[in-house]
C-alpha cells in the first residue's frame, strides 16, 4: 500500500519545529558516513517556445526543464527522489516518491510544495543555529514573499529574534509583508529603504530572493560578528551574494557535492580564481555531526548556502509520512496486485 | 491528475510490435540529440541483513536503491524509474512519468511488467538493426521469463526457424522448450551443452543472472552473427567473455551509461584488451542512423544492453497515451487547493 499525500494534507501535520529536528536528524545520519545523496540534476529540455516561462534561473537558450534529486538514509529506513519540472505551463510541479529502505516498498508519493516551504526554512535556521554568534536579534531579511515568511517561523525557533529590517524591490510588498508578519510574531518587522539600511547592525542576514545577481553589496556588511543564510537561486550562473562577501565568510553549504555543483555564489569565484575549494569549511553533514568547527575565535562572518538537498527531503518525507500513517491522513492505493508474465 | 497503472492493467495495452516500435522512436529522438538520458546510478544500503538477492552485488553491500531517468521532449516525456533490490518486497520498481508539454505529474505506472517486454523489444531492435540478413537460427542462453519475452520480440524481427536453448537446470530448459514450441510453433529444442546451443547459430541472446560468461568464444561459429548480451550490468559481471568482445563490433544501449555499467565492457577495458573506442555506438546512432551497423568485414556484433531511461521513457509515453485511450488505471487528483500557512 502507497501512501498517497497532498500538500493540503501536509499542512498542519507536524510543528515547523519538528522539520528542523528531522532535518537535523537527516544530516548527522550522511554526516556519520549512514547515507547517500545524489545531487541535483538537471535535464534541460532545449529549443521550447514557452519564451514566457523562462524565468531568470534557466540556462540560456533553454527555457525548462525536468530535475530531480535524490537520497538514501537507511538509518531512517528511507530512500527517495524528489523529481520536478520547471518552466513548463503547469507551473512547478513537484512530487517526492519515497521508499521504504527496510522493507523495498514505495511507501508514499508526496506533492513536495507545502512541505519544501517549512523544510527550506527549518535548514536555515538549523544552519543559523549552529554558525550564529551567540545572542544574535537583529535579523537582516532579503525577500519578502512566501519563502520568507516561513524563514522567519523557523528563525524564531532557534534565537531570540527581537528586529527584522526587511528589504525587498517592491515597497508595496515589502511593507504588507513587514505589516503582516509585525502581527503575526510580535515583534518588530520593519521595511528598510535600501539593502544596507537593512543590514544595519544585523547579526543574521537571510536572502531567499530570485534574484540572479547579488543581493546586496558586502562592503555594507557591519564589522562585527554575524551568519549569512543564501537560501535563494542555486544554478552555477546565478548568485545572491558578491564574491566579496563569499570571499570574506567562512563558508559552508548544505551538501558538498551539490554545493559546487550549483551555487554560483562559489563557482563564479572559483573560476576568477578568487576562491579555491578548500574554501568551503564543511556541509551541514559536517556541522550536524560535530567534525566541522562552526567558528573559529577569528571567524567574523559566516555563510551558509543551501539550494535544498535530497538528504532533507528523505528526513522530512520520512517524518511526514509518519505522522500521516499515525492519524490515518492521505489516500491508500493498493499497487502490488496479482498480475501474470503473458502477453 | 495523475494516472496510476498496475502491472495487470499495463498487460495487454500494446502489441510487442507496438513495444518495438516505441522504443525505436524514442532511440531515435535521443540518437539525434533530443532526448536525454541519466545512466542509473545505484546507492549501496549497508549492514542489511537480507540475503533474498542473487551474485550481482559487491562483496558486503546486500541490497539498494536505483534509479535512471530519461528526457525525451519530442515524446512529450521524461521521467525516473527507481527501484529497490534486495529487500524482504523483491524488486520493487516504479515509473514516474511527467508530461514535457505540461509540466504535470502523467502517470506512476508499475515497471516489472513493461519491462518484461521491453527488454525483449530492446534487443529486437538491436537485433534488426545488426542481425546478418536471413538470419534463421537462435542460440538463447537462458530460460527464464525473460527469455520467453525475447522470443516474442525476436520473431517480430526475424525469420526465426530454430531455437537452441541453453540454461544450468535441465529441466527449465526442456519445461521451457516444450512451452515455447507449443506456442510460436517453431523448433524449439533444448541444447546439451553450451557449445550445442551455439552451432550455426545467426544470432545469440543471453538473457541469464550469470555474473560469468555463459559460453565460451572459442565455441561460436566463425561466420556473421550478432550476439545480444541483456543480463547482468554490473562492473563486476558478465556474461560475455573478453575475446568476443575484443573480436566483434560492440554497441550499448547507451553509451555514457553502457561504458561504466557493462562488466563486458569495463573488464577488458581493465584488462588492456580493448578500449573505449571498441564500442562502435549506442541504440540512438543506430536508430539515428549515425554510425553504419555492419561493416563489410563484420563477422560477429554485440549489442549490450541493462535498460535505460531513453526506453522506459519512450514506453512509458506509449502506454500512457493507449491507457488514456481506452480508459484504463486509475485517476488520482494531485494539485488541490492549499495555502501556505502554518
Amino acid at each position: 500500500m502507497a501512501l498517497f499525500l497532498r500538500n493540503h494534507e501536509m499542512r498542519g501535520l507536524m510543528p515547523i519545529a519538528e522539520y528542523i529536528d528531522a532535518v537535523e536528524q537527516g544530516y548527522r545520519e550522511l554526516g556519520a558516513g549512514e547515507g547517500a545523496a545524489l545531487p541535483r540534476e538537471n535535464l534541460w529540455i532545449e529549443g521550447d517556445a514557452r519564451e514566457s516561462n523562462g524565468g531568470g534561473h534557466l540556462r540560456a537558450g533553454s527555457k525548462a526543464s525536468f530535475k530531480f534529486k535524490g537520497a538514501l538514509l537507511p538509518g531512517l529506513g528511507a530512500a527517495g527522489l524528489n523529481a520536478y519540472t520547471a518552466g513548463l505551463p503547469g507551473g512547478l510541479e513537484t512530487l517526492f516518491f519515497l521508499f521504504d529502505t527496510d522493507t523495498g516498498a514505495l511507501a508514499a508519493v508526496m506533492e513536495v510544495l507545502y512541505f519544501d516551504w517549512l523544510k527550506t526554512a527549518a535548514v536555515s535556521a538549523l544552519a543559523t543555529r549552529y554558525l550564529a554568534p551567540p545572542k544574535s536579534e537583529t535579523l537582516a531579511l532579503f525577500g519578502t514573499g512566501r519563502h520568507a515568511r516561513s524563514q522567519l517561523y523557523a528563525l524564531t525557533h532557534v534565537m531570540k529574534l527581537q528586529r527584522v529590517q526587511a528589504y525587498s524591490r517592491d515597497p508595496e510588498k515589502r511593507r504588507a509583508f513587514c505589516r503582516r508578519m509585525s502581527a503575526e510574531l510580535g515583534i518588530d518587522v520593519s521595511p528598510a529603504g535600501s539593502p544596507a539600511a537593512a543590514l544595519k547592525e544585523a547579526d543574521i542576514v537571510t536572502t531567499i530572493t530570485t534574484s540572479p545577481e547579488p543581493v546586496f553589496n558586502g562592503a555594507a556588511l557591519p564589522d562585527k560578528p554575524l551568519h549569512i543564510n543564501a537560501m535563494g537561486a542555486h544554478y552555477p550562473w546565478v548568485r545572491e551574494l558578491d564574491e566579496y562577501t563569499v570571499v570574506k565568510s567562512r563558508v559552508f553549504v548544505d551538501e558538498m557535492a551539490q554545493g559546487w555543483g550549483e551555487e554560483g555564489e562559489l563557482i563564479m569565484p572559483l573560476e576568477a580564481g578568487a576562491i579555491d575549494r578548500s574554501h568551503v569549511v564543511g556541509d551541514m553533514g559536517a556541522l550536524a555531526t560535530g567534525k566541522a568547527r562552526p567558528r573559529e575565535s577569528d571567524t567574523r562572518w559566516t555563510l551558509f548556502l543551501s539550494g535544498g538537498t535530497g538528504i532533507e527531503d528523505v528526513a522530512v518525507a520520512r517524518r511526514l509520512y509518519d505522522k500521516a500513517r499515525e492519524r490515518g491522513i492521505g489516500t491508500e492505493y493498493p499497487f502490488n496486485q496479482a498480475y501474470e508474465y503473458e502477453l | 491528475m495523475a494516472l496510476l497503472l498496475s502491472n495487470h492493467e499495463i498487460r495487454g495495452l500494446l502489441d510487442i510490435g507496438d513495444y518495438i516500435d516505441a522504443v525505436e522512436a524514442g532511440y531515435r529522438e535521443y540518437g539525434k540529440g533530443a532526448g536525454a538520458a541519466f545512466p542509473r546510478k545505484n546507492l549501496w544500503i549497508k549492514g542489511e541483513k537480507s540475503d533474498t538477492y542473487g551474485g550481482h552485488l559487491p562483496g558486503g553491500s546486500k541490497a539498494s536503491f536505483k534509479f535512471k531517468a530519461g528526457l525525451l521532449p519530442g515524446l512529450s516525456g521524461a521521467g525516473l524509474n527507481a527501484y529497490t533490490a534486495g529487500l524482504p518486497a523483491g524488486v520493487e520498481t516504479f515509473m514516474f512519468l511527467y508530461d514535457t508539454d505540461t509540466g504535470a505529474l502523467a502517470a506512476i505506472m508499475e515497471v516489472m511488467y513493461l519491462s518484461w517486454l521491453k527488454t525483449a523489444a530492446v534487443s529486437a531492435l538491436a537485433t534488426r538493426y545488426l542481425a546478418p540478413p536471413d538470419s534463421s537460427v537462435l542460440a538463447l542462453f537462458g530460460s527464464g521469463r525473460h527469455a520467453r519475452s525475447q522470443l516474442y520480440g525476436l520473431t517480430r524481427v526475424a525469420d526465426i526457424q530454430r531455437v537452441q536453448v541453453y540454461s544450468r537446470n535441465a529441466d527449465n530448459r526442456a519445461a521451457f522448450c516444450e512451452r515455447m514450441s507449443a506456442e510460436l510453433e517453431l523448433e524449439v529444442i533444448a541444447a546439451d551443452s553450451r557449445k550445442a546451443a551455439l552451432r550455426d547459430a545467426d544470432i545469440v541472446t543471453a538473457i541469464t543472472t550469470s555474473p560469468e560468461p555463459v559460453f565460451d568464444c572459442e565455441d561460436l561459429p566463425v561466420k556473421p552473427l550478432h550476439i545480444n548480451g541483456l543480463g547482468a550490468h554490473y562492473p563486476w559481471a558478465r556474461e560475455i567473455d573478453t575475446q568476443t568482445v575484443a573480436k566483434s563490433r560492440v554497441f550499448v544501449d547507451v553509451l555514457k551509461q553502457g561504458l561504466r555499467e557493462n562488466g563486458e565492457i569495463v573488464m577488458p577495458i581493465e584488462e588492456g584488451a580493448i578500449d573505449e573506442r571498441h564500442v562502435a555506438g549506442d541504440l540512438g546512432a543506430l536508430a539515428a542512423g549515425a554510425v553504419p551497423a555492419r561493416l563489410p568485414e563484420s563477422q560477429w556484433t554485440l549489442f549490450l544492453s541493462g535498460g535505460t531511461g531513453v526506453d522506459d521513457i519512450a514506453i512509458a509515453t506509449a502506454l500512457y497515451k493507449r491507457a488514456r485511450e481506452r480508459g484504463v488505471g486509475s485517476v488520482f487528483e494531485f494539485n488541490q487547493p492549499y495555502e501556505f500557512e502554518l
